[in-house]
């Protein structure tokens, strides 16, 4: 029986795991390059998971299909999220941070009133592609393919942003203008470009994670309210910045919220909250810290 | 004493009292204003939306028939955003405007915080959703009149009902959300499925601990594993609202509609079925109101003629259940204005108190000891379908709810030992 739950535990918090990193990802890139803890980061998650929603329906035909849709709601939420960054985030570079946590707080709203107009308040429900719309057992535990589909997704995503970030010329430049934007214009990068590309890049990997992650819950207005909650504190475990520390403070967060249910499951939740309160006095930078970091 | 200051004295009373009287000329002509408080925004929206649509029907027909007394009601709506606090500052809000007659909580969260405040407001509470006990136990007092059947009665009777209607199934668990509804629900659609089993069955039916979650989670992996590995063939879900979609997508997932016989849930009814649609789990019976093609509504003039405002005013052909429930608390509230002929808060109360009246559920009554009303429940089975909506509602099961209701305890906390 023990086996069986230590088995069931660690497959169940490596597929939330890894739907919290995909979610955390954006997150953690856009503050890494822009020093900007997008508040309304949940918000454009909610609007990809409806915008995939509204493009596939409830019953999605195939596992490509389905594949299609979440980078079509990517591409939606990326070309919003340049919308948002003429309109308000570029208005916001070189200011104090305050301000900036305050008007991704307004636009989180908006997002939502926005949401509420265009699709009301009824619950929607979105089954996952057929393909992996089953269960395994293994070691007497129930595992859904779809939490393997999305634990393989998880995984891909940060080897994708991994590679960019430390294998290609993008990365480097981005990397350089993140350390050092002044110099980095001085060189010839044209930094307002990279910022922009940045915060699409952002924008697009919470529009994937909202196409991806639809079928695991209820969607409504408060859809990325559970994830993006873990994606923060994934972010702040991880440092502020780091793709590689938020992927494995994800993997932390997911296997020791999964122990707590199985285990604890009159003290809901608690766990996490220990996890973080001893990073944070053992490692208060994270795992992970951004260079400078004191 | 100066005889200017006698001349004030003067002015100042006739002053106060055309005010009173301008006050009072007020409340007795022009429209019936009557408060609504329900959730409008935050998590319980979707429940009190439905709630408002009935509500305001009820106001829209009375007003159609000529008002009562020649007055039209005048519905002044507020959003208590799900939130008790809100709930408390909109009604003290409602009662600073000169609003004696309430009708609020539509959950039990918003109800609990303005139960209490009916008699310092000099107002009249009608409680439409809310079923926590407390409400006519230990938080009673005589200016709350509850309009749905409290939990102990509601699950209860659900217990029963699905027992009787499903006598082959010998093994029971729940899945609730850690906290007093969730409990209470769990143990007394538990406490019912035993002891009704014995006369459905012939044997007593066994019940599994209850699997506790949260009421807002979101992943059911870990309770839906437990529930998997369990040896129960039927199944009682307390979370309601979001969190209930999200377990029936995760559920289906995995099998768990092959393994269970029966599902029954706390109430979310239509608002699952129109979610989850073609995979609606297809024996799931739900705390139901109303369903106006099916028995006993089907012919009673009240409930078609609701069916048709609902469906003029919306132009959805589909009406969710909820909707009688906040036409029918409105309803009350308006009879007993009628009956009192008068908006005086303490009027209205005598004249509600052991009031029946006409609802398109049948007739309904306030029992006069602790305003607890008193109809019949219903319980509707639902399932997938290949038309529009795609689920169904094929069937009601219904159970008087006189026959299932605790002794009125008023004032007093609710105890299980002492009724059972």
């Amino acid at each position: 029986m023990m086996l069986s739950q230590a088995v069931f535990v660690l497959f169940n918090g490596l597929a939330s795991g890894m739907a919290f990193f995909l979610v955390a990802a954006g997150l953690t890139w856009v503050f890494g390059i822009l020093k900007l803890l997008n508040l309304a980061h949940g918000a454009f998650f909610m609007l990809g998971a409806y915008i995939a929603y509204t493009i596939g329906g409830s019953w999605p035909e195939s596992v490509w299909a389905f594949l299609g849709v979440a980078l079509l709601s990517a591409m939606a939420v990326g070309a919003l999220g340049y919308l948002t960054d003429l309109i308000v985030l570029k208005r916001l570079r070189g200011v104090d941070y305050h301000y900036a946590l305050i008007a991704t707080f307004g636009l989180m709203l908006f997002c939502e009133g926005v949401a509420k107009a265009i699709w009301g308040t009824d619950y929607f429900a979105v089954m996952p592609p057929p393909e992996v719309d089953r269960a395994i057992v293994i070691g007497g535990s129930y595992i859904s393919l779809y939490t393997i589909f999305v634990i393989g997704l998880g995984i891909l995503t940060f080897l994708v942003l991994e590679a960019i970030m430390h294998r290609t010329w993008a990365g480097k430049i981005m990397r350089a203008v993140s350390n050092d934007p002044w110099m980095s214009g001085t060189v010839g990068i044209n930094v307002p470009m990279v910022l922009m590309l940045s915060v699409i890049a952002s924008f697009a990997l919470a529009g994937f994670a909202g196409g991806i992650l639809v079928p695991n819950q209820a969607l409504s207005t408060h859809v990325g309210a559970s994830f993006v909650l873990f994606a923060f504190l994934a972010v702040v475990i991880g440092g502020l910045g780091s793709i590689r520390g938020t992927f494995i403070a994800c993997i932390m967060l997911g296997i020791v919220e999964s122990a707590n249910a199985t285990f604890l499951s009159q003290y809901g939740g608690i766990a996490i909250y220990v996890l973080l309160a001893v990073f944070l006095v053992w490692k208060p930078n994270g795992l992970f810290p951004a260079q400078g970091a004191t | 004493m100066k005889r200017r200051t006698v001349l004030k004295g003067m002015a100042a009373s006739a002053g106060a009292a055309l005010g009173m009287n301008a006050t009072y000329l007020r409340a007795q002509s022009g429209p019936i204003r009557v408060g609504v408080s329900y959730a409008l925004t935050g998590v319980g929206a979707p429940v009190g939306t439905q709630f408002l649509q009935g509500t305001e029907i009820a106001a829209m027909q009375v007003n159609r028939a000529g008002g009562i007394n020649g007055r039209e009601i005048e519905l002044i709506v507020r959003d208590d955003k799900y939130n008790s606090a809100e709930s408390v500052a909109v009604t003290r809000e409602l009662a600073g405007d000169g609003v004696n007659l309430i009708i609020g909580g539509s959950q039990t969260v918003t109800a609990l915080g303005i139960a209490p405040l009916a008699p310092e407001l000099g107002a009249l509470i009608v409680i439409a959703g809310a079923a926590g006990m407390p409400v006519t136990h230990q938080l009673f007092n005589k200016n709350i009149f509850r309009t749905v059947s409290n939990n102990y009665t509601q699950y209860g009777s659900f217990g029963r009902s699905l027992i009787e209607s499903h006598p082959d199934v010998k093994t029971w668990i729940s899945m609730a959300p850690d906290g007093d509804f969730g409990r209470d629900s769990a143990l007394f659609f538990g406490n019912a499925v035993k002891k009704y089993s014995v006369a459905a069955a012939g044997e007593e039916a066994t019940v599994l601990d209850t699997i506790y979650t949260q009421g807002t989670a979101t992943d059911f992996r870990t309770q839906i594993n437990a529930l998997m590995s369990s040896d129960a063939e039927g199944l009682y879900i307390g979370v309601a609202g979001a969190a209930q979609i999200s377990f029936f997508q995760q559920a289906r997932s995995v099998g768990l509609y092959d393994k269970f016989k029966v599902i029954g849930e706390v109430g979310n009814g239509e608002v699952t079925g129109k979610a989850m649609g073609r995979n609606t789990y297809p024996n799931l019976w739900s705390v139901s109101y109303w369903n106006h093609g099916l028995e006993p509504f089907k012919s009673n003039p009240l409930s078609q003629q609701l069916y048709d405002d609902y469906v003029n005013l919306t132009g959805d052909p589909f009406p969710p259940a909820l909707i009688m429930a906040g036409q029918r608390s409105a309803m009350g509230l308006f009879d007993g204005i009628r009956k009192a002929g008068s908006t005086e808060t303490e009027e209205v109360v005598a004249a509600m108190e052991g009031m029946t009246f006409d609802t398109p559920a049948g007739p309904c009554y306030f029992r006069p000891e602790d305003h607890q009303m008193l109809c019949t429940n219903y319980y509707s089975q639902m399932g997938p379908s290949r038309e529009e909506p795609y689920y169904d509602v094929m069937q009601m099961a219904q159970i008087d709810a006189a026959e299932m209701v605790e002794p009125a305890n008023p004032g007093k906390p609710f105890s299980l030992d002492e009724i059972e």
